[in-house]
């Protein structure tokens, strides 16, 4: 008979405190960070109270897991350009919406009257698109690799379409690059990583390798259910325990080693990979996917040109260290005073799965 | 964002296919997981199926989404 959940996760549980109670490699008297780097994992380790789980000594980090959350000002700034130059009509998932820019964001740039409307699918600014030909339609392609290979399958059926007024403006970034960087970063203490479920089931495990043959950090690919989030996190131990890295797959319901190579290789037909400027993290190389050059014809960047801006990143915000998992958002001067999810300064609180929103909403003062 | 919901394949009509998640029918595209076919469960992304997933790995995974993700928003 299946166990419930909650006698897993005391089974669980007991076994993380005989690891933190025998002498091996794993101290418990040392500040353990495990960096988890996907916005659906900061929910529902916040939701769920995970951390209360946990020894003290385990430290569960947000790191720049949210698409939304690490698109630069700039990005926005351009696309604002854009919306105000051309007379466009813009689709943009919903999250996007308050992200601020310089000066302003899409929300304020549809209350002064600009057409710029949230879908659920890319598929439905392409079908807005065939409905109305005598608009120009621009569909702000923002997420991770478990969304570039939708934006693939739109692009490719807007070409067998043959539709013309269709535009694809590409925010895209990859993860495994983001991860290096922070692996690379001085600043960033990383002890391992929860990496994420989604993404991995597009990309597999190969991508990953680097971290344990390279870094020789624990990783595991952990599905959202606190069990198996916790379990992920003494599977972790394990590795430190017994001094193997490796990288293990908890959420084998969906992520196969291989994950979907059919889905991997419409991305890799349509996108090509080039530098690309993260919120709070710099330029990370390789880590964004452009349009190939075969598909100029629906390329936002190259149809609607817009003069350089000159982008400020909001003064006080420290998006860009609770990005990198340097600072919770309780370190910041702005959280809960003036940035506010009703209010919100930043991405990180803009975000239905920022890790500001998420401490907002979840965690008590501390 | 990054969510994605377990789903069962009831129909399929060329690229698209009718599924079922948690007693609501919609439709979704399926270009990305090739060769699938009708009573296959898939996890469904922003209208899209992006994984075929194990049948009994998925009514697990199904109770897990009722009991954390419907009920308790409640």
């Amino acid at each position: 008979m299946k166990e419930s959940s909650e006698q897993l996760i005391k089974k669980i549980r007991n076994s993380i405190e005989k690891i933190s109670s025998e002498n091996n490699g794993y101290h418990k008297d040392r500040t353990f960070r495990i960096m988890e780097v996907c916005g659906t994992h900061t929910m529902a380790i916040a939701h769920y109270q995970i951390p209360q789980l946990l020894p003290e000594n385990i430290n569960l980090i947000s790191g720049p897991g949210c698409p939304v959350c690490v698109t630069a000002a700039s990005d926005i700034d351009r696309i604002i350009e854009i919306i105000k130059t051309y007379n466009l009509t813009v689709f943009t998932f919903g999250d996007m919406m308050r992200v601020p820019g310089s000066a302003s964001s899409l929300s304020l740039q549809k209350a002064e009257g600009r057409k710029i409307k949230i879908c659920y699918s890319p598929l439905d600014s392409l079908e807005y698109a065939k409905e109305n030909p005598g608009e120009n339609i621009m569909f702000i392609a923002i997420g991770f690799e478990t969304t570039a290979p939708l934006t693939a399958v739109l692009v490719k059926k807007a070409v067998s379409e043959k539709i013309k007024n269709f535009f694809i403006y590409s925010t895209h970034k990859i993860i495994p690059p983001a991860l290096k960087a922070l692996l690379e970063d001085r600043e960033v203490k990383v002890d391992a990583f929860l990496l994420p479920g989604h993404v991995s089931a597009i990309i597999g495990v190969k991508p990953y390798d680097f971290i344990s043959k390279i870094y020789n950090i624990p990783a595991v690919i952990s599905g959202f259910e606190p069990e198996s989030i916790i379990k992920s996190i003494l599977m972790i131990l394990n590795q430190v325990k017994e001094e193997k890295s490796g990288i293990q797959v908890e959420y084998k319901t969906v992520v196969k080693h291989e994950g979907n190579p059919f889905a991997v290789k419409q991305m890799e037909d349509v996108f090509e990979i080039k530098d690309s400027l993260w919120r709070g993290l710099g330029i990370i190389k390789d880590s964004g996917l452009e349009l190939k050059k075969i598909f100029n014809n629906f390329d936002a960047k190259l149809s609607f040109s817009v003069k350089e801006i000159k982008s400020i990143e909001l003064s006080g915000c420290e998006c860009g260290n609770v990005l990198k998992g340097i600072k919770r958002p309780n370190d910041c001067a702005q959280f809960k005073r003036t940035c506010t999810p009703d209010n919100p300064l930043g991405p990180c609180m803009v975000s239905s799965e920022g890790t500001c929103a998420a401490y907002f909403k979840y965690y008590r003062e501390n | 964002m990054c969510l994605a919901i377990p789903a069962k394949v009831l129909k399929i009509e060329k690229d698209e296919a009718e599924v079922e998640s948690f007693e609501v029918v919609k439709r979704i595209n399926i270009s990305l997981v090739p060769g699938i076919k009708a009573g296959d469960y898939v996890i469904v992304h922003a209208g899209f199926a992006i994984q075929l997933i194990d049948k009994d790995e998925a009514e697990i995974t199904r109770g897990y989404w009722k009991k954390y993700f419907i009920e308790d928003a409640e």
